[in-house]
């Protein structure tokens, strides 16, 4: 059977962010300058084989640095206020050039957790789907937990909580503890195994929950994807609504209904399915250009 | 006509903000920051205290 170009990417993808294989043998993290690059995808860079740095993880700790609890009788107040933003500044235009230009292009494409889900949905089970609703939950996800509560806690709040990071960071660090010894495992640990083992179950019988209902990356990416470069466009005349489409799609969403919709990760499976040809996509701004007409919902 | 001029407008001042922005970042030092942050394993963050 013939992967598909998309399972290729996904798997480059996973490997080019946690290639550092190095750790097997020495026990040693990855400390170059490559650390200093943020991944596109959501991928935790407490994951002893991780090369780069988690955008989400960079951002909550730009904004735990800067809270009034954490700068409080430091030095730290004393720097100039541009060293103090300057990750904060670094990290979101980062994260808003790639949302801007791909849109949630990378989550279809290249990210460890959207990958993880495709494959764990292919288990054959009675499948649910998600109501429409629970798609708003990451965008409180990445408010409230990813920028106000590190702000105002001076800590990682949605690292805590993400279910990534324990997957990626925290269980391969306690079957394979790095040099120094590690601390023992308190409640915490096993909120967070529980919060992953639920996830991992919802990913079975459900299209990518996690993405949908709470990634914080997902969501930066989908309220600048109705702007960006990359679009999907649906030819009107051409489509009939068989809904083929929706049955491909990763996300569950009928793209003919609005294709510049903040969930769709792009992936192009629906113009891969689509027996009419109806769907298009490509780098382009204007709706209607390239001689289609653009659905709107 | 007037469509496609408001959506390239507000694409092409958000990549032009953005791009500022992270040049900003870059040359304030953020880039050091981030690295300085990704070297070290939290283990509070990641739930291992």
């Amino acid at each position: 059977m013939r992967m598909r170009p998309r399972r290729w990417t996904q798997i480059a993808g996973t490997l080019a962010a946690n290639p550092w294989f190095v750790y097997l043998s020495t026990r040693t993290i990855y400390q170059g300058d490559l650390k200093g690059v943020c991944f596109p995808g959501l991928n935790c860079y407490a994951c002893p084989l991780a090369l780069f740095s988690c955008p989400m993880g960079s951002l909550q700790h730009s904004l735990a640095t800067l809270s009034p609890r954490k700068s409080g009788g430091s030095s730290f107040v004393h720097q100039a206020w541009t060293a103090r933003v300057a990750p904060l500044l670094y990290v979101v235009g980062f994260v808003g050039l790639v949302g801007v230009v791909f849109g949630r292009l990378p989550c279809g494409w290249i990210c460890p957790f959207g990958f993880l889900q495709d494959l764990l949905y292919k288990i054959p089970t009675p499948k649910l789907r998600l109501p429409a609703w629970a798609r708003f939950f990451k965008y409180a996800a990445l408010g409230v937990l990813a920028l106000m509560a590190p702000y105002l806690s001076g800590t990682s709040t949605y690292c805590r909580l993400c279910p990534a990071g324990v997957l990626e960071g925290a269980l391969p660090l306690k079957i394979l503890p790095p040099e120094a010894p590690l601390p023992a495992t308190g409640w915490f640990f096993w909120l967070k195994i529980a919060i992953l083992a639920l996830f991992l179950a919802w990913m079975v019988v459900t299209k990518r929950p996690f993405c949908r209902t709470a990634c914080p990356l997902g969501a930066a990416y989908a309220l600048l994807a109705p702007v960006s470069l990359y679009r999907m466009e649906v030819d009107e005349e051409k489509c009939t609504r068989c809904e083929e489409c929706r049955s491909v799609c990763p996300v569950d969403i009928s793209i003919y209904e609005n294709p510049d919709s903040p969930e769709c990760v792009r992936c192009l499976d629906c113009k891969k399915a689509c027996p009419l040809e109806a769907i298009t996509s490509g780098f382009r701004l204007a709706a209607g250009s390239g001689g289609t007409s653009t659905a709107q919902q | 006509m007037a469509a496609f001029w408001k959506r390239a407008g507000t694409t092409y001042a958000l990549i032009a903000v953005l791009v500022a922005t992270l040049v900003l970042g870059l040359l304030w030092g953020g880039f050091d920051k981030v690295l300085a942050n990704g070297v070290i394993i939290c283990l509070e963050c990641i739930g291992l205290i």
